[in-house]
């Protein structure tokens, strides 16, 4: 969805998985000399504790309006010479399995970095995406995340982000 | 008027089903469908927090809504706890 120099996907783990192949593929133009990739995957452990798996919940048409956003946020900010791709998973993932690919392409290093931040934060903080963790022990709980705030659709606090 | 209410993340495991169906009055704002889920929370989920509720916002499936927006013409909302993708 989007521009053309922005896609916005979500991953139904059922049918299809993440690829970072592709998000750089996307991003990629004769002129731009830097892209920058971030690739979040699911850890063995939280607070402690041995994870076996993790299930994101999503309220798809909402999140890929958060991912667009976001995007569009980037280039007012980083130049409009950027491509960006952005790729969130859904349903229930092991340990190691992707959960999340952004990428984003620019001219230069500089600019590479800071939109491919700026947009991962975002989808963390912004976008409607619920983890549920499942332990070693056999429970499973719901990450308790950030709240958000009505309008902005930017986080309603500010606290110390571990996550 | 009846308002379809989708429940994600934690919402979902109060009840057996994805989505809820509650009444309010016709023109009703977001406030008042917070009002109602309150009502219908404490009668239907007995592991239901009241905390959750007060750090949820309420969304259509283009924006987070305000307390005072008039509910969308579709009725058709989504009960979001805290996030944390990624």
């Amino acid at each position: 969805m989007a521009a053309d120099d922005i896609h916005c996907m979500i991953a139904d783990i059922e049918t299809e998985v993440l690829d970072p192949a592709r998000a750089l593929e996307f991003v990629s133009d004769p002129g731009f000399g830097g892209i920058a990739l971030f690739v979040g995957r699911v850890r063995d452990v939280n607070i402690g504790r041995s994870v076996t798996g993790v299930s994101y919940d999503m309220f798809d048409p909402l999140a890929l309006n958060i991912f667009a956003e976001a995007a569009g946020e980037a280039k007012a900010s980083c130049g409009p010479r950027l491509r960006v791709y952005v790729g969130h998973a859904k349903g229930r993932l092991g340990v190691g399995e992707l959960a999340v690919v952004v990428a984003a392409g620019t001219p230069h290093r500089d600019e590479a970095f800071r939109a491919c931040r700026s947009v991962i934060e975002a989808v963390k903080h912004r976008a409607p995406i619920w983890k549920q963790e499942h332990y070693a022990e056999g429970d499973s709980v719901w990450s308790e995340g950030c709240s958000l705030c009505p309008g902005s659709g930017h986080v309603a606090t500010e606290h110390a982000h571990g996550h | 008027m009846k308002v379809e209410l989708s429940l994600f993340g934690a919402f979902r495991s109060f009840g057996p089903t994805a989505s809820i169906a509650l009444e309010l009055e016709p023109d009703a704002q977001v406030g008042a469908l917070r009002a109602a889920l309150a009502v219908y929370a404490q009668s239907n989920w007995p592991d239901f927090s009241p905390g959750l509720l007060a750090c949820s916002v309420f969304a259509s499936a283009s924006s987070v809504l305000r307390e005072s927006d008039v509910i969308p013409e579709d009725r058709r909302l989504a009960i979001l706890p805290p996030v944390s993708g990624g």
